[in-house]
């Protein structure tokens, strides 16, 4: 069997060092089975436009959910686990998602709205001398200022 | 330089051509005496306009108007038999204390003027309770709120793009086959 080529975010990694061994142990297992199962659809910002987010449930109801995507072009592996999110905040927004569908598109707008402006974040600490924006799309490195100039 | 040339045309009188000058000089300051008279004028004003009218200094002033008012209709020999004798002092002390009156009553006729601020108060306050109140619920359905919801989704989101600003950094080992 060919191993599928999964990475790690730092954050990720760093999440999956913290857990107890019965959690670590679910999540390798959810991580394992990504390649055959095609997980949920996880519709939030910050996604590339051609790899959307997507979520699977550990066995273990404690361990955390595996948010993960396809890489892109630019990206090493074939995979990307991007984060492990706490259970209780993931079906927190699963509801959210329930209940905004039946809202009107008018409210949907305004929701998208605020979480699109709180996503957009600019995290200068990517490397130094750089900016990475994340707004509604792929990141986008941007070269800064360098140190002591101006 | 001017003084000399004014005390020189003092003693030889102006020429001819200098009266015009004269003249639109005086004119020039008599409009700078006027603007700056309004210029002391609007600033008193503007000034009086943070004096609330029902403040200590202008309910003090008005008072002192009353006695004033009184005192000289007292000064005249306290006319009472024509009508014109007392009446303009009586409507103008009635509009000096007006402001302070809580109310009168004429026959079955009966105001109550603090009542009635008393009532335009407590409506504005209400009014202001239910445009506050129609503003929350445009988001608020049921038990929970678009905004909680919003707020959810958005926390989420942002966690997952901070995960993912950090970048691919190392490549999953599945532990089992380690193990193995």
């Amino acid at each position: 069997m060919v191993m599928a080529d999964i990475w790690l975010t730092a954050a990720a990694r760093s999440a999956l060092e913290k857990l107890s061994p019965g959690q670590a142990g679910a999540v390798h297992a959810a991580i394992r089975d990504i390649p055959s199962k095609h997980g949920q659809r996880f519709n939030i910002p910050g996604a590339p436009p051609a790899e959307p987010f997507l979520a699977v449930e550990p066995e273990n109801p404690d361990a955390p959910v595996v948010i993960y995507r396809r890489t892109t072009t630019d990206e090493q592996g074939d995979w990307l686990v991007v984060s492990l999110m706490n259970p209780g905040d993931y079906h927190a927004v699963r509801r959210a998602e329930q209940s905004l569908a039946a809202a009107p598109p008018a409210i949907r707008d305004i929701v998208n709205a605020v979480v699109e402006g709180a996503v957009a974040t600019v995290n200068v600490n990517a490397s130094p001398g750089t900016a990475t924006t994340t707004s509604g799309a792929a990141p986008t490195t941007i070269p800064g200022i360098p140190r002591g100039a101006g | 330089m001017g003084r000399w040339r004014r005390a020189w045309q003092g003693l030889t009188g102006l020429p001819p051509e200098d009266e015009r000058a004269e003249g639109r000089r005086r004119a020039r300051e008599q409009q700078l005496r006027r603007l700056r008279r309004l210029r002391v004028w609007r600033r008193w004003l503007q000034r009086l306009r943070w004096i609330e009218p029902g403040g200590l200094p202008l309910t003090v002033l008005r008072w002192l108007a009353v006695l004033g008012i009184t005192l000289a209709w007292w000064a005249q020999g306290a006319v009472t038999s024509p009508l014109k004798g007392w009446v303009p002092y009586v409507v103008i002390v009635g509009a000096l204390i007006l402001p302070d009156v809580a109310g009168f009553a004429v026959g079955g006729f009966k105001l109550n003027l603090k009542q009635a601020q008393d009532d335009i108060a407590t409506l504005r306050q209400e009014v202001n309770a239910q445009a506050r109140a129609s503003s929350t619920s445009i988001v608020a359905i049921g038990d929970s709120t678009f905004a909680v919801l919003a707020q959810q989704i958005a926390r989420a989101a942002a966690q997952v793009s901070d995960g993912q600003a950090t970048g691919a950094d190392t490549q999953w080992q599945d532990p089992d086959a380690v193990d193995a």
